[in-house]
């Protein structure tokens, strides 16, 4: 008999919310258990977009080595006959006891689902520039995926992407609709970026078969950057891993990065930086133009990362430059609750603001913000006029939670120009409603549509970049419509009934 | 004499009872993605006669779960649009076995589905729905085992639509079909419906196949309504024909008995009780009539009677017959007699009626023609009076080659009223049309996104003028100037 079992039983009362990730204690869905087949297909991008890219995926912990294949995507009927064929890696995930940086972390969730998980990646390397592949994973021998088709980046040219706020609550049930419809309003992008917190708990595996399940075939075929978030974080206590199982547990309590975001990911590594943080700070040069800077926000090392962020930015002779991170708090002291959102703004607010960075993505207050920063105050401007900012960020949410904080901003003073006390003046503001945002970038010009789930625009806007590197926003005409905000939308309830 | 069952020598069928059968359950060998659990799976929305105010759904799970419902609400922007459900129904649900069918001597066991337990096929139409408005719809199998929220928009009551034709997946579909049906998504993202003309699988009976074309289709394809036409790959024979034992006998054969529970599509009452929802008729939308017939099926005269009846009585501005069998596209010479017969008799129906465009599979090519007086006459390029379009096309791994000689004969035939505009081989193709007013825009893709073939047909006071795209004019794809094609037998 497995110790955990023993875990199990004698806490289950206490572990309330592990029963309500499986109603009945029944056993695992059939879309969550491991098995001999290949499932949780993810393809990520790497340091080199246009000739590489990386695939991830799940087998039960039978499955050792196994293999991969790629092949040019030809229209011929049996295109898979050129097939080359790749030895991944393998890497096993204790499910049960997880190994983290800083010490064991027992994972009542998963309990009764068998131990281990094997993750098997390859990285497909030496790939033609915006060329269209077709490619495959194995499980074990004979039980192969579909074949999949996925476009390697241009060199130059236009992008499109999709940027997701928080999944996080009503995964599979609610926030399927929103990638599909995402899917629907930008078939040909790029890639996904999901600003973090993709789930509620990072180390349960029941929200990851949520987030895995909900995203399907389209985590497969469209390439993500995952940028971590806290609710990707679990809490050890070096002292006593079993004090997981305890509710309000006792002794000195650390917060770091769940096991699954390496074993599922599989994302770039940049050298300078701690090896705590690899694969979750890493920069993507997606071409010529675009230049996309990945920061861990909720981990407390927010000196390295932003001296890794301004050399990185310095350096980089990227036409546009993003950066997404999973708080907002960087530039918007209206929403800082502690110590540490103050250190965090502190310490990345001068990166932004000294380096030429245009937009700034995130997440995790569960509504929707755009706001930005200027050389110089304007008036207020109607649609169609443009006017010169500096660097535009926005906050969203694309799960079914969503919370009404943008109140602690004066609604009345949404599209003001009075700047927030952080320096941000606020343009667009909206609670209850799930969004993505599709950006496209084209030379000098960015186009950035927020979509509610419907497909439906609710917000958009223009920036032009001139030769000198001054950007002139213009706002669309869905930037000026009715704000939807609480009081004038459905109902609204908290997601602990959403499974 | 009938050789009743000659293809349980292929070890498809055997005739008897299923107790005390030999051998070990296929159960165990089921992958996950085919095995049926409490959770509603093979999820698929289909088209109903007033696509505008209702659609259908149809799930499964195991035979444990003896109610399952279905849920619709508008699908608003809110967080929590599922708060104001707007209907909460018990689905019909039909026990289906698997291991056997019911043959014209008694059950019929399935050797491939040896072992596999019982299956609860459940379906809902959603019905007094607003036109041109998106829903979000779930289903549920045991108690709290729910599908996720799936939106879906209804038929607008006029103006443009597009929609897709797939020709037959047939073969490899999930892993090689997956591509082309995801393609088709990337290219036609807001597609209204999707015909699928036949052919879905190879051997209807089994059950594996059915869960790789759920499996390859139901992800995209639940987002939109589907229009299934019966191929006779979807039936199953259990005769052959007295003169050629080559050929099943058109007597004795039934649509696979999982098509009915498995797919929620209109019943037509003016047709055989054996021809339900295998032919049928859609009024999409005020410009728009679509005709489903069953060409592997029973009375094929009495269908055609029924169909000029429904063509005549229509006033659609543009009609879009679908059924499996291709009319023309003779691939290798090996055609049923029957086919032949039924040729003129169609030929005829379609003098009559000049429907706009016939859809189908069944050749595992590409072929698009045209029909009209003295067609042959026009190049590519020019601006061509036509009565009818017709194109056959397949997504399978499954390859013929297109003979265009053969279409030498036809044209011959037919004293120039049919012509061959487009072929190609090699080449799994799919269809977008973009129906708008007077004007269709038609192109046919490859599963890499790119166009192969395509026109421009505008309809006005009742005469049609087909211009070809460029495309028409590069090199058709063959054999010989393609890659390397082998058949499909070591495909899973």
């Amino acid at each position: 008999m497995k110790t955990a079992g023993v875990f199990f039983a004698l806490f289950a009362t206490a572990l309330a919310d592990t029963a309500a990730a499986h109603p009945d204690h029944a056993p695992a869905p059939p879309w969550q258990q491991a098995t001999g087949w290949p499932d949780r297909i993810i393809t990520t991008l790497t340091n080199d977009p246009a000739t590489s890219f990386s695939v991830t995926w799940r087998t039960d912990e039978t499955v050792g080595r196994t293999i991969a294949q790629i092949a040019p995507a030809t229209p011929d009927a049996r295109f898979d006959i050129l097939a080359e064929t790749v030895k991944p890696k393998t890497e096993r995930l204790d499910m049960e006891v997880m190994e983290t940086e800083a010490g064991v972390r027992m994972s009542p969730f998963n309990f009764g689902l068998g131990r281990y998980a094997h993750f098997h990646s390859h990285t497909f390397e030496g790939l033609e520039p915006d060329t269209l592949y077709a490619w495959r994973v194995q499980g074990e021998r004979g039980k192969w995926s579909e074949w999949f088709q996925t476009r390697t980046a241009p060199r130059e040219g236009p992008v499109e992407f999709v940027y997701f706020g928080d999944a996080q609550q009503g995964v599979r049930s609610h926030w399927s609709r929103v990638i599909r419809a995402a899917s629907e309003a930008a078939p040909h992008a790029n890639f996904y970026l999901h600003a973090g917190d993709l789930v509620m708990k990072g180390d349960s595996d029941y929200n990851w078969a949520e987030w895995f399940a909900a995203g399907s075939f389209l985590h497969a075929r469209t390439p993500s950057i995952p940028v971590p978030g806290n609710h990707e974080n679990v809490s050890v206590h070096p002292d006593d891993p079993d004090a997981a199982l305890v509710p309000g547990g006792e002794g000195k309590r650390m917060r770091v990065r769940t096991p699954f975001w390496r074993a599922q990911f599989t994302l770039p590594v940049v050298k300078e930086l701690p090896e705590t943080l690899h694969e979750n700070v890493y920069d993507i040069r997606y071409t010529k133009d675009l230049h996309v800077f990945v920061v861990d926000s909720a981990r407390s090392t927010f000196r390295e990362q932003a001296d890794w962020l301004e050399t990185a930015l310095k350096a980089s002779d990227a036409r546009w430059k993003i950066v997404s991170m999973h708080h907002p708090y960087f530039a918007l002291q209206t929403f800082d609750r502690d110590d540490k959102d103050a250190r965090r703004r502190r310490a990345f607010t001068p990166v932004i603001d000294g380096n030429d960075v245009d937009l700034v993505l995130t997440g995790h207050i569960h509504t929707y913000v755009r706001g930005e920063t200027a050389e110089q105050r304007t008036s207020r401007i109607a649609s169609g006029e443009g006017r010169s900012v500096k660097t535009v960020f926005a906050i969203s949410a694309s799960g079914a939670k969503s919370s009404d904080i943008y109140g602690a901003l004066p609604v009345e003073r949404v599209g003001d120009d009075e700047p927030d006390v952080g320096g941000v003046a606020v343009k667009r503001v909206a609670g209850n409603t799930p969004m993505f945002q599709v950006l496209r970038i084209d030379g000098d010009t960015l186009e950035y549509a927020a979509h509610m789930a419907t497909g439906e625009v609710y917000d958009r806007f223009t920036l032009v970049k001139n030769e000198a590197g001054l950007k002139t926003l213009t706002a669309g005409e869905e930037a000026f419509g009715d704000l939807r905000l609480f009081d004038n939308t459905g109902p609204y309830r908290e997601w602990l009934d959403l499974r | 004499m009938r050789t009743r069952l000659a293809i349980a020598a292929a070890g498809l069928l055997v005739a008897g009872p299923a107790a005390g059968h030999p051998g070990h359950s296929n159960a165990e060998k089921q992958p996950p993605w085919q095995a049926s659990s409490e959770w509603p799976d093979r999820l698929i929305t289909t088209i109903t006669e007033d696509p505008a105010t209702s659609f259908s759904v149809s799930w499964r799970t195991d035979s444990s779960v003896g109610e399952a419902i279905a849920q619709i609400a508008l699908a608003t922007a809110d967080a929590r649009f599922d708060l104001n459900v707007l209907e909460t129904k018990k689905a019909k649900t039909e026990h289906v076995r698997l291991d056997m069918i019911p043959g014209p001597d008694g059950p019929v066991h399935i050797l491939e589905n040896h072992g596999l337990p019982p299956a609860h096929y459940h379906s809902h139409t959603f019905e007094g729905l607003e036109p041109d408005t998106l829903y979000a719809w779930r289903v549920r199998g045991a108690r709290g085992r729910w599908s996720p929220w799936r939106q879906l928009r209804t038929a607008p009551r006029e103006g443009p639509v597009q929609f897709l034709f797939f020709g037959d997946a047939q073969t490899a579909i999930r892993s090689h079909i997956t591509r082309t049906f995801d393609a088709a998504s990337l290219e036609a993202p807001r597609a209204r419906f999707a015909i699928h003309g036949g052919d879905l699988v190879n051997t209807a009976m089994y059950d594996k196949e059915w869960a790789e074309w759920f499996g390859a289709l139901g992800r995209t394809h639940q987002m939109i309504p589907s229009v299934l036409v019966a191929g006779n790959h979807d039936y199953v024979n259990f005769d052959r024909d007295e003169e050629d034992p080559k050929l099943f006998a058109v007597e004795n054969k039934t649509v696979a008995p999982v098509w009915r529970p498995q797919f929620a599509l209109p019943v037509e009452p003016d047709v055989p009780k054996a021809l339900r929802e295998t032919v049928y008729d859609v009024r999409y939308h005020e410009g728009l009539h679509l005709f489903v017939l069953d060409s592997s099926g029973v009375d094929f005269d009495g269908q055609l009677r029924w169909l000029e009846g429904r063509i005549v009585a229509s006033d659609a501005r543009w009609k879009l017959l679908t059924m499996h069998h291709a009319l023309h596209a003779n691939v290798a010479g090996n055609e049923h007699p029957a086919h032949l017969e039924r040729r003129e008799a169609l030929l005829a129906t379609m003098e009559r009626t000049k429907i706009d465009l016939v859809v189908t599979g069944h050749r595992h090519s590409y072929q698009r023609g045209v029909y009209g007086s003295e067609v042959a006459r026009f190049a590519a390029g020019d601006q061509q009076a036509v009565d009818t379009v017709f194109i056959i096309t397949a997504s399978s791994t499954k390859r013929g080659q297109t003979k265009p000689e053969v279409w030498d004969a036809y044209t011959e035939d037919l004293k120039g009223a049919v012509k061959l505009s487009r072929h190609g081989d090699n080449t799994p193709i799919y269809a977008v049309f973009d129906l708008d007013g007077d004007t269709l825009t038609y192109r046919a893709m490859d599963p890499t996104g790119a166009l192969y073939d395509g026109f421009t047909l505008r309809k006005r006071d009742g005469v049609k003028i087909l211009i070809d795209d460029p495309v028409v004019e590069t090199e058709p794809r063959t054999r010989a100037n393609t890659g390397l094609y082998i058949g499909w037998d070591d495909l899973r």
